[in-house]
Formats: structure tokens, sequence, C-alpha cells
């Protein structure tokens, strides 16, 4: 069943999948600078009620209105957010895919968090049991949001806990957990992890999470290739975070 | 009061900013694509020139170009949505003499940006 791809498979996969990326990064800057055309003119339109333009308002009217202006106001920051991320990808050098040794990566990267895992006596696991993978991906991008998961679960460990690394073979996806036993993301808050794409900058500055590219930047290199990122957590006993990679459509299995 | 050509093709924002400058006393023009701004751009006479980027047929940028290729220095604000700073420099480099991003101003602020630049 797993016979290993050719490198003609492999090439035509990646060109496949960089075309899709184009092709969802037009979609994307074209729609969202229709959408925020067609907003920036309901924000005149809603002012010009608002100062009595077309008439006076009654105190309700104004309250309907100035709620109106205020959602309005809310879509125009998300949809200028949609905007610039989408051109920071556009712009960044482009994913580079390329075949990548899983297993290798991840110690590469536990590897780098040597001095800050000492520093706080956590012992930082990875159980190398699990199946290796050879996937196609940007090694750099992937490193990046490893680094990212791996810095939080040090940032918000107690000092002398653990770090758990884990990997999953599915059917057609491997999972990677990242698990500690910190201090966990209260409940109220984890709906607000990932919706940080939705929300304004200056909401995104106030609740960033490590120094570098943050779980928001990971989970938009994980969709760009194809995967998810998730996780589950409980205030006081930890967080586990998961992220989902596919295959190729015939991967390899490292001996 | 001045002469004002709008090369916008959302005609909604183009009818709301038409309005708003004729509120201030001024003689409004529109154009809804680039081949249209063009055409009456050459016409000349206008004060300032109020002017999108991505249009049909012909782009802001193309016209702004003819426009200053033929040697026409009227005042153009840059009007856009598009906020990319290569977006931005484009434009100035070619003589935009402003640039808005649209969602960033209200249409005050546009009128204000507007008689900065007519005498």
């Amino acid at each position: 069943m797993n016979n290993p791809a050719s490198e003609e498979e492999i090439i035509d996969y990646i060109e496949e999948l960089e075309r899709q990326n184009e092709f969802k990064s037009e979609l994307i800057s074209t729609s969202s600078h229709q959408m925020r055309t067609s907003l920036t003119a309901n924000k005149w339109a809603i002012s010009m009620l608002l100062n009595g333009d077309s008439g006076p308002i009654n105190e309700e009217q104004r309250k309907l209105l100035s709620k109106i202006a205020e959602n309005n106001g809310q879509m125009i920051a998300s949809v200028s957010e949609l905007i610039d991320i989408n051109h920071t990808e556009e712009t960044h050098p482009r994913y580079n895919f390329e075949p990548l040794n899983l297993h290798d990566l991840i110690v590469d990267v536990i590897e780098d968090f040597h001095a800050e895992s000492s520093e706080k006596d956590i012992a930082v696991s990875f159980d190398e049991t699990g199946e290796n993978h050879i996937l196609i991906g940007d090694k750099q991008k992937i490193k990046t949001v490893f680094q990212a998961l791996i810095e939080n679960a040090l940032k918000y460990s107690h000092e002398g806990g653990s770090i758990m690394i884990h990997t999953e073979t599915g059917e057609d996806e491997v999972v990677i957990s990242v698990k500690d036993e910190g201090i966990g993301i209260p409940e109220s808050e984890q709906s607000s992890i990932f919706q940080k794409f939705y929300r304004a900058k200056n909401a995104q500055k106030e609740h960033s999470i490590g120094s570098g590219l943050g779980l928001f930047s990971a989970a938009h290199v994980i969709q760009a290739h194809g995967g998810n990122i998730w996780f589950d957590s409980e205030e006081g006993s930890g967080s586990t975070f998961y992220i989902s990679i596919p295959f190729p459509p015939e991967e390899v299995i490292v001996e | 009061m001045a002469k004002i050509l709008i090369v916008e093709d959302d005609t909604f924002l183009q009818g709301l900013a038409a309005g708003r400058l004729q509120k201030d006393g001024h003689e409004v023009a529109v154009a809804s694509n680039g081949t249209e701004g063009t055409i009456q751009a050459e016409k000349r006479g206008f004060d300032l020139v109020l002017l999108d980027l991505m249009l049909p047929e012909k782009s802001g940028f193309d016209v702004l170009r003819d426009m200053r290729d033929s040697g026409d220095m009227t005042p153009v604000v840059v009007f856009s949505n598009m906020s990319d700073e290569e977006e931005i420099k484009k434009a100035l480099d070619l003589g935009a003499n402003s640039y808005l991003i649209k969602a960033n101003f209200t249409l005050d602020e546009v009128a204000a940006k507007v008689a900065e630049f007519i005498k």
C-alpha cells in the first residue's frame, strides 16, 4: 500500500499545492478588497445619517445607527486584517515545499530549546516510538510552528514540569501533539486563541502569545499545508496542542 | 468652489463622495471606469481628481500615468482600499499628490483632504 512515491509524483503534488495556494490567495485578495469597499460605503452612509445630513433622527435611531456603525467598523478591521495577512503570505518568500523528515525536525527544535528547558528544569521528551514520516512541507515554516508550540509550553509550564511530544499516524495524516502540565488556558479565553484571525490588530497585540510567530501564525502555516491545529486544555492542569499534517499521495515510510 | 472629477467604480461610494463634495459647493463629474476616467481627465479643466485604483477596463495607475505623461499636473488624490506599501509607493511615484485608504477615512476627512489641494 505504501509504495514510495516517485520523485516526479512528489513534484507534481508540490506544484499542485502551490497552484492551489496561489489561487486561494488571489481569491482572498479580490473578495476582501470588494468587501472592504462595500463596508466603506456603508460606513460613509451611516455617518451621513448620524450627522443628520438626510434629516433629523431621534434618539433610538441614533442608538441603532451607532451600533451598526460599530459593527461595521469591526468588520472593516477584520477584513483589513485578512488583507494584511494574505498580503504577508503573498510577499513572503514563497512556501518552499520539500520532503522533510518529521522526527529529525522535532529533535532539532527540542535541541534549540535546551537552554530554556534546563533553566526551568523542565523535561522535554519526545516519544520516538511513533512511526516516522517523510512529509511534504516547508521545513523552516513547519519548524517555526513547533518552536511556537514548545516555546508556549515552556513559558506556561511550572518549574520542574514536563513536556511530552508525541506523534500518531492516522489514515491520511500524522498528528503531532505537544502536551504540557502548565497553567492551562481558562475556558473563557479558549475560544479567543484562534479567533485572533478575526480580530483587530490592537486586540492581537494585547493578547499576543509567544515572542515569535505565535499560535496565530502557526495556524496560518499549518493551514497552508492542508493541516489543522487545535488543543485541549484545562485551567490548572495543562494544555495539549495538536497539529495534523496530511501525507502526500503516496508517502515514503522511513525504515 | 472647484471642479472635481471622481473616478470610482463602486456607484454607491461614488454617489456618496459626489454628494459630500457638492455639499461643499464643488462641481463634480464622475467616471465609473478607467477608460472613462481618462476621457474625462483629457478634457482638462478639473481642479482635482479623486482617483480609485482598482477600476474596470483600465486601472487607476494607468489613468494617473497617462495624465502625467501628457503633462497634466492636476492634483490627484488617490483613494483606494489597497493598503499595501508597494501600491502606495507606486501611486506616489507615478505622481499622485496624496493617497487615502478609503476604509480609514470618513467622508468629512476625504472632503477636508480635497480642500487642502484646492486653492
